[in-house]
């Protein structure tokens, strides 16, 4: 067994609130036993990414059911079994040659949970959410991701209601 | 559950966001069921700064821009952010011309907001 079991490292403050925001929840019967432990489990090992690249790939190789997700993001994405919290109203948009897509939350941080996971902590940065509506191209750019200027550059904020809306295919991403 | 109880729990300070400054909404108004403006509708951002919670961004208020989408009818934040009571309206997809958000003379940008009917008017 290693050291660290018997002697963990100190807990944070921040961890310690956690921990006691935790235990009185569980030992009120607000959180049903096992509850947090099973989310957890959920958006770190059955949902990310690889469920949003599914409906991509989907839609590429199916043009019917592109038209379907283009229409009704929701229904469609359902389709392959996906959805659930910030994942009730999605809107799909399309990159195309001369439109690229991106997606910000400039009040908070939705996220389309259902097709791409748990946020990266990027994209609830203050600084992600401030440049993006402001000025699109230069992050972009920053972010490895160069759009010439003859596109036409959509920056959408999520749905203001508690869900999202996203296009898996064109989240940016921060260069490594 | 107290601030007090958490802080004995935590073995430390346990801050916690303060009280809701916004007065709560008691009449909500009437639903509204009919989407007033339809896509490709020019509407205004009404110049309005109500105290406390809203999911309408300073940066397109006052801002004129096309509607793009008519979505569903939900509840207006605002109001069920600060009390019981609600009032539901339609939603749009709202599209704007980024160097008019930001005068800054950008081209080839564009930004499209989620709005309530209420934080519109006609332009």
């Amino acid at each position: 067994m290693s050291n660290s079991t018997h002697h963990p490292a100190a807990m944070s403050p921040v961890e310690q609130r956690v921990a006691a925001l935790e235990a009185l929840l569980t030992e009120r019967g607000l959180v049903p036993e096992g509850f947090i432990e099973q989310i957890t489990r959920r958006y770190e090992s059955e949902t990310g990414p690889m469920n949003g690249a599914k409906v991509v790939a989907r839609a590429w190789a199916d043009p019917e059911y592109k038209m379907r997700l283009l229409a009704d993001g929701t229904a469609a994405i359902a389709e392959l079994g996906f959805g659930g919290p910030e994942g009730d109203h999605m809107v799909v948009v399309e990159n195309t040659a001369a439109v690229h897509n991106v997606i910000v939350c400039t009040l908070c941080s939705c996220y389309p949970w259902p097709v791409l996971g748990l946020p990266p902590a990027w994209y609830k940065d203050p600084p992600y959410r401030a440049r993006m509506v402001r000025e699109p191209r230069a992050l972009l750019a920053e972010m490895g991701c160069r759009c010439p200027r003859r596109w036409r550059s959509g920056c959408g904020t999520p749905p203001p209601r508690s869900a999202t809306s996203s296009c898996p295919s064109v989240r940016p991403r921060p260069r490594a | 559950m107290t601030v007090f109880e958490l802080e004995a729990r935590a073995g430390g300070r346990f801050p916690l966001s303060g009280p809701v400054l916004a007065p709560p909404v008691v009449d909500a108004g009437p639903d509204v069921g009919t989407p007033r403006f339809g896509v490709g509708d020019r509407v205004r951002v009404r110049e309005w700064h109500p105290p406390g919670h809203t999911r309408c961004p300073r940066y397109v208020r006052g801002k004129a821009g096309t509607v793009v989408r008519v979505d569903g009818i939900y509840s207006v934040p605002d109001i069920e952010a600060h009390g019981n009571a609600r009032r539901h309206e339609p939603t749009y997809s709202v599209r704007f011309d980024a160097a008019q958000l930001w005068g800054d003379g950008q081209r080839g940008v564009r930004v499209h907001v989620d709005l309530w009917d209420s934080y519109l008017e006609p332009s």
